[in-house]
Formats: structure tokens, C-alpha cells, sequence
């Protein structure tokens, strides 16, 4: 056993502080020096330095282990699993657009009473449609040309002036009207 | 260094018929490196079955990302970092389940004093067939992971400072600091074997 007061110098705690970048080799040359200067003095300190570089030595030669037999065929198969996987994912985004359409209708049954509003929706169109008389695209047709429909009305008033210029169904009602109404009074 | 410098020469060729979809280029990148992984994983988690299945998911995950490798780091380098990141995720998996049965154990750089744990039932532990080698193991094991880390890289595995820096985003005086700690420790903890061998 080593014995401390044979130690003269009584640096050991600094040097101990020391001792693993001297051995490393990372102490200044006055470091280095004041240090080996304790270590020739010093068994303990000495010691240590010589644990450390065997510690080092183990570390450095440490056992190689290998990987087991069948470590390759292992890869491989994890490999070929890991390229399986990413040629679903692939198809699987060529997909996306119906996957989103569905998700879609997913989330919209979600809403309540939304599929009972768009079925009366749909089933007022198909009642107006059916209802004689009525037809869409020509009321739509109008309704987007109005000037057509202008034009059309003027048109037969302005036949109509050319055929009885003096002509008003109005006024000869009236007469009509008036003429019964003379008759009537002329009764007595 | 010229040496060096062939071995990554030819990572870099490696590499590039790696990223051109080459399988047999990727597979001789594993077989160079596939030792030197699982060692490190091993002495990272102490299982053999567990270091086998991070090896792989280590070379898988490499295998994913080859296109994003940057040929300033080296393949090495890469590797380790791949594999670190993997073993911190395992370490915090295995500390959460250790938390529902036990309570939780002091995890940082000074608490360097647990005793050496027996880890004489591996069989890849009894597999190193020398006393010295299962007390190192062992007192491998019980340094705080972060000591741990660094020793392996830099004394185990020989790679320098500076890229042990990089693969663990540590300033390089860190990195100096938990070496000399970790060696510090592990010399405290193998003390009493290696008087005799002295």
C-alpha cells in the first residue's frame, strides 16, 4: 500500500486535477514540467498515471464483438419492407384525390340535417321541372337576354300600328261599353 | 493519412452509387461498418439483442436518408451519429419503463460513483473471456451516458475530437472535458484490478 506521509510534495489534488491532460497530452510545457516534477516525488500520483494509461490501453484494445450470423438477411428483409412501404405510400397518393373526395363526404354527413335539406333541395328542382309549361332553360334563356324580349314586344306593337293605325283594343272596349250603356239608357 | 484518405475516397464513390439506387454498393457500406456500429451499440446498451436490432435500424435509416448525406462528414462519422441519436432514443425509452418499477436514478456528468453493476449473465459479456474486459464492460455501463458517449468515440472507436463534436453538437472543450472525466472515472472504478496487473 502506498503510504501518503512518505509523499514529500503535498501537491496531489492539483496534480490529480491535472493528471488526464497530462496524459493526453494537453498541458502546457510549464504544466507538464511542474507536473513531472511532482510525479518523480510522488507514488500515489505516479500510480494513478500509470492506471490511467492502462484504463486507455483497455479502452483501445477492447474485444470486437461481431454481428450474428444472419444480421444481412435480416437488413434485407428490413430493407425490402421499408421499400414495400414507400411503394404503397406512393399509390397510395395517387389515391389521395378520392381518398379526399370520400373524406369529404365523410365529414359532410357530419353536419346534421344538411343530407334531409340537400334530398328536399334536389327534389324541388326535379317537382319544377316536371310541372308543364315550365321550362327552365327557356325562362333562364329570357331571363339572361332581356333586350331579346324587348325587342320582341316592340316589334308586335309596331305590327299591330301598321295593320290599324287608329286601332286601341282599350278604347273600343270602351266604346263597346259606352255604346251598350247608350242603349240601355235610351230604353225606357 | 493516406490511408485515411483511401477509405474515404472510397465511402465517397460508395456513397454515390449508394444514392443512385446501387444495392450492392449499399451493402458493401454495411459490411464495412457493421462491426463498428454494433460494438458501439452494444457497449452503449449492454444487450446483445438490442444492439443487433439498432445496428440494423441504425443501416435502415442510413438507407432512407443517403440522399441527404453531405460528403463534407464522413461516412464514419455519419454513421455514429445515426447510431448515437438511436441509443439516447433507447436509453430514454428504458429509463421511462424503469420509472414505473423502480425510482428514477440521477442521470449527469458528476454522478460517476454508482458502483459497477454484474453484467457477467451476457453471454456476449462472457464472450470477451478475460476478468480485466468484463469489469471494463461493466464499468462502461455504468457512467453517466454522456461520459459514456464520448469515451467510446474517442478512445473505443478512435475517431477525434472534432468529430465527436459534430456528431454530438458539443463545443470541443466539452467534449475535452468529458473524455478526461470519463477516463478519470473508470480508472477510479477498474482501480482495484488493476493494482494487481501493475
Amino acid at each position: 500500500m502506498i503510504n501518503r506521509k512518505n509523499i514529500p510534495n503535498d501537491n496531489c489534488d492539483m496534480a490529480d486535477a491535472l493528471l488526464p491532460q497530462f496524459v493526453a497530452g494537453e498541458l502546457s510545457a510549464r504544466q507538464t514540467w511542474q507536473l513531472e516534477k511532482h510525479l518523480t516525488s510522488c507514488r500515489d500520483c505516479s500510480l494513478k498515471v500509470e492506471q490511467l494509461r492502462q484504463t486507455i490501453g483497455l479502452l483501445q484494445n477492447c474485444t470486437k464483438l461481431d454481428t450474428s450470423d444472419d444480421f444481412m438477411a435480416k437488413l434485407h428483409a428490413r430493407i425490402d419492407a421499408v421499400d414495400a412501404s414507400a411503394e404503397d405510400f406512393k399509390s397510395s397518393e395517387q389515391r389521395t384525390s378520392f381518398r379526399d373526395i370520400f373524406k369529404r363526404i365523410g365529414s359532410v354527413r357530419r353536419v346534421p340535417g344538411l343530407p334531409i335539406g340537400v334530398a328536399l333541395g334536389v327534389a324541388a328542382v326535379l317537382m319544377i321541372s316536371l310541372i308543364p309549361g315550365i321550362r327552365p332553360s327557356q325562362s333562364a334563356a329570357n331571363a339572361y337576354q332581356p333586350d331579346a324580349h324587348t325587342s320582341t314586344v316592340v316589334e308586335a306593337q309596331l305590327a299591330q300600328t301598321a295593320a290599324d293605325p287608329l286601332g286601341d283594343a282599350a278604347a273600343d272596349q270602351l266604346v263597346v261599353h259606352q255604346d251598350s250603356s247608350t242603349l240601355d239608357n235610351s230604353n225606357p | 493519412m493516406v490511408a485515411v484518405g483511401n477509405i474515404m475516397h472510397a465511402d465517397f464513390a460508395l456513397v454515390q452509387r449508394a444514392k443512385a439506387q446501387d444495392r450492392a454498393a449499399f451493402n458493401e457500406i454495411v459490411l464495412r461498418y457493421k462491426s463498428k456500429v454494433y460494438n458501439y451499440i452494444f457497449r452503449q446498451v449492454g444487450s446483445a439483442s438490442d444492439a443487433e436490432d439498432l445496428t440494423q435500424e441504425t443501416f435502415v435509416r442510413a438507407y432512407l436518408s443517403i440522399n441527404s448525406f453531405q460528403s463534407r462528414a464522413s461516412l464514419n462519422t455519419w454513421l455514429f451519429r445515426i447510431a448515437t441519436n438511436l441509443c439516447i432514443d433507447q436509453g430514454r425509452k428504458n429509463q421511462r419503463t424503469r420509472s414505473f418499477l423502480a425510482p428514477p436514478v440521477r442521470e449527469d456528468e458528476d454522478s460517476v460513483d454508482q458502483d459497477i453493476p454484474d453484467s457477467s449473465f451476457d453471454p456476449q459479456i462472457l464472450a470477451l473471456n478475460s476478468e480485466l474486459g468484463v469489469k471494463l464492460e461493466a464499468a462502461l455501463r455504468s457512467l453517466p451516458e454522456k461520459l459514456r458517449t464520448v469515451i467510446l468515440l474517442y478512445d473505443v472507436e478512435g475517431l477525434s475530437y472534432d468529430e465527436i463534436s459534430g456528431i454530438l453538437d458539443c463545443p470541443l472543450g466539452t467534449i475535452k472535458s468529458r473524455i478526461f472525466n470519463a477516463r478519470s472515472a473508470l480508472r477510479e472504478k477498474l482501480a482495484p484490478y488493476l493494482q494487481s496487473v501493475v
